[in-house]
């Protein structure tokens, strides 16, 4: 009775795919999730969902947003109810990521050496070159196994037919996955004895592998090599993540003062005096890492790392430069890539990308701007971006002179009608767009993928933004067999 | 450990001993105003915590002690002391547990419970102390059950200790000015009780000297008396225990130098005995704050600041 009310109030939006519910039932992987649910009384629900908020903040799960002297403690919002996926289609997704890393790695390797790829006009030397993110100073520099991105997030959409598409690769320093974790932990108390009775695949082990593979890195350099992780610091608002990986990791937590290079080696300030350093997961970007060779006002990084880098005496995770490989407008290469290196057809669909410096593509796309979502090539966050069908005029106008005066830094996709999943919101289940970020480690035995990842969730009713600071939310993810 | 994180660990425990000193003074200076008995005025603690008047003057005790325990201008406010002891943990929080982060983190976000800043208000405190206090049991007790062994914990013991001393120090000089024990007929007992009080050491006291009310007893247990916990002595002996145990895995030259200034500073306080009047035993206080100070100098040199 009660889970006839539950969906009959669900409204599921015209023309979009819903992860729960098909016309007229609930799809199967989520059935069982629902009638435990359903069975759950009002109260009960409500109570359970005020105790997740006030966990996140006791727990100091949170962000801090500096503002004015003393922080703001802000949680990233959290859903209780997860987003399921059956076994099959995760695997599928597996194979395409995997498949994709390996074409993205090979094409970080090859771009940084002999660029094949552009002497045999798969991809444009202007567009690479061109792009702020591609590093000079990488150029002929090895890496350890031949790895550029040994993590990465690829966020995954779901269109109105439910086919999966790639919205973006994250290969330089992705966040979230401590939200993974935590919101998985949130949920085994939220609902016990539901996510073993659904056969729900577990993700703790997710610092395991990747200390795992960041041990390996210094294995050539020592028989017990030391592992840090580089923070920004206590200001950065991904800290608390920086925290957690550290002491799941059991690895030090450094900052760029707590570090020194001599004689081109790393070394951190101990108690004890100093001590060398073989593996940096640093969670600092490019621009910032060594102000001698970067941005000279950086005080997050540490002068003379990148020599050390490059001589090869210490490795940093990722590598330096990815930022080429996931650049907006190299999106659009990536298929080529993956037919270009691995000589097979992509596993997952990219959304139809059009390129503002190519004249007919961009008449095109500001012909049809209004069905498009116009992204600057270079940010992220949900930030410098504009979506055609909910903007002003004047934002239009705007974005069409940015475009024209530098065309290179914008690229224009069809607006992609993202699927929906149920969340609990004002005491009921409603629909909220999501996406999901899985999250791959990229190590010398392989590519291992933590079955589910974050997903995030657009809260705002109608909205189709995801990310965190532009008022989305997270919810667990369950892979189930 | 790292050098930077050592040092968080050290102040974040000077911090959360700050805390513990101050709350339970300032309760007793409350009961003991509520007793009808005030040892110091309120507007003279305020200043106290004021010391740059950053804070606007206040009047009152409900309206002082709000401020001394949530405003944030006020340089010393306890709320300050939670705030400055989280940072230190956020930054140290690989190296301490989480049930330890977990702790501090709730005493945080109780001091921002508009609920309690209103119960000042309605003049009801002691709820507010009762609860703060507790959070710090609460803090003492994780830190003592969770906490690993090793250099992290006792660059915290030894942060607390030094604190601990410090503050006794303080409190000792403070009512040295209000209480001068050198003429017995002017020495207020009723103000050294409401000191021992405050301390937790009014029934050790008790015990030790049943009947009697003398002051210069009370002064030497806070000073010299090495079994209660909250003496000069106590927390300068203990500051020795860890640091040897920090000795087992540091390096020869670091121990030493601050071993030595440990050992001068216990000779001083232990061979020293000043005149009986106010003035020689305000000095010998100076000169035994002075050679803790100079021990946390040793500390940031040999740990937390060396120089490559």
């Amino acid at each position: 009775m009660k889970q006839k009310s539950i969906l009959g109030d669900y409204n599921m939006l015209q023309g979009v795919f819903d992860e729960m519910m098909a016309p007229g039932k609930v799809r199967d992987h989520y059935a069982k999730f629902i009638s435990s649910f359903t069975g759950l009384k009002d109260a009960e629900v409500d109570s359970k969902n005020e105790l997740a908020q006030k966990l996140f903040m006791t727990q100091g799960i949170t962000f801090t947003v500096y503002s004015s002297g003393e922080g703001i403690e802000k949680i990233f919002p959290f859903d209780m109810i997860p987003r399921i996926i059956e076994a099959s289609e995760w695997d599928y997704i597996e194979k395409g990521i995997k498949q994709r890393l390996k074409a993205l790695n090979i094409f970080l390797k090859d771009v940084y050496h002999q660029q094949f790829i552009i002497k045999d006009g798969i991809i444009p030397a202007s567009l690479i070159y061109s792009c702020p993110n591609y590093l000079r100073e990488m150029v002929n520099v090895d890496v350890p196994f031949d790895i550029y991105s040994h993590i990465s997030g690829i966020d995954l959409i779901r269109d109105h037919d439910g086919s999966y598409y790639v919205l973006e690769d994250n290969l330089r320093t992705p966040s979230g996955v401590s939200y993974m974790l935590e919101n998985r932990n949130m949920s085994y108390r939220i609902f016990p004895n539901i996510l073993p009775e659904n056969k729900v695949r577990q993700v703790k082990e997710y610092p395991e592998l990747l200390v795992k593979n960041l041990l390996a890195l210094g294995n050539e350099k020592s028989s017990r090599p030391t592992v840090v992780l580089l923070t920004p610091g206590i200001y950065n608002s991904a800290y608390f993540e920086h925290t957690t990986l550290a002491r799941l990791m059991g690895i030090e937590l450094v900052e760029g003062r707590d570090l020194v290079v001599q004689n081109h080696k790393v070394y951190m300030k101990t108690t004890k005096g100093l001590k060398k350093v073989d593996v940096i997961y640093r969670r600092v970007d490019d621009e910032f890492i060594d102000p001698l060779v970067f941005r000279p006002d950086s005080v997050l990084g540490v002068p003379g790392i990148y020599h050390a880098y490059r001589k090869g005496n210490v490795a940093i995770v990722n590598a330096m430069g990815n930022g080429v490989a996931d650049d907006k407008a190299v999106y659009s290469y990536v298929p080529d890539m993956i037919r270009y290196y691995l000589n097979e057809e992509p596993i997952l669909k990219s959304v139809p990308t059009y390129k503002m410096e190519n004249q007919d593509e961009r008449k095109y796309a500001i012909e049809n701007i209004r069905d498009m979502v116009i992204k600057r090539t270079n940010e992220s966050g949900g930030y410098g971006m504009l979506i055609g069908d909910c903007a002003t005029d004047e934002e239009i106008a705007t974005f069409i002179d940015e475009i024209n005066k530098e065309p290179r830094q914008f690229i224009a996709q069809p607006i992609i009608k993202l699927s929906t999943a149920p969340c609990y919101i004002d005491g009921k289940l409603q629909p909220r767009r999501v996406d999901l970020r899985p999250y791959a480690l990229y190590g010398p035995d392989g590519i291992d993928i933590v079955p589910g990842g974050l997903t995030r969730v657009a809260l705002k009713e109608g909205s189709i933004v995801v990310n965190s600071s532009q008022g989305g939310g997270s919810k667990d993810t369950w892979i189930i067999d | 450990m790292l050098s930077r994180v050592a040092e968080n660990i050290f102040w974040m425990s000077r911090y959360m001993e700050r805390t513990n000193i101050h709350l339970r003074n300032l309760q007793t200076l409350y009961i003991a105003s509520q007793d009808g008995v005030p040892v110091i005025s309120w507007e003279t603690i305020y200043k106290e915590y004021n010391p740059g008047q950053k804070s606007a003057a206040c009047t009152g005790d409900s309206e002082i002690l709000q401020n001394i325990f949530f405003d944030n201008n006020l340089e010393y406010s306890l709320s300050n002391n939670i705030l400055r002891a989280r940072e230190n943990a956020r930054s140290a929080q690989d190296h301490i547990t989480k049930e330890l982060w977990q702790s501090l983190n709730d005493f945080y976000h109780q001091m921002r419970n508009p609920a309690l800043k209103a119960q000042i208000a309605n003049h009801d405190p002691i709820t507010v102390f009762d609860q703060f206090i507790k959070q710090c049991m609460h803090y003492y007790g994780t830190v003592d059950n969770s906490m690993f062994r090793g250099e992290g914990f006792y660059f915290l013991r030894i942060g607390g200790f030094i604190e601990r001393a410090l503050q006794c120090i303080l409190l000792l000089k403070r009512q040295l000015m209000i209480s001068d024990i050198s003429r017995p007929e002017q020495a207020d007992p009723v103000s050294w009780r409401y000191l021992l009080i405050s301390l937790s050491g009014y029934e050790y006291y008790l015990r030790a000297n049943a009947g009697s009310f003398n002051v210069e007893s009370m002064y030497n247990q806070i000073l010299y008396e090495d079994h209660f916990p909250n003496s000069v002595a106590y927390s300068l002996y203990q500051t020795a225990s860890f640091t040897k145990s920090l000795k087992k895995s540091n390096l020869e030259e670091q121990k030493d130098s601050i071993e030595f200034l440990l050992g001068k500073t216990i000779a001083y306080l232990k061979y020293n005995k000043p005149e009986p009047d106010t003035n020689s035993r305000l000095e010998f206080l100076t000169q035994l704050e002075s050679g803790i100070h100079e021990i946390v100098q040793a500390f940031d040199r040999h740990y937390f600041k060396v120089a490559y």
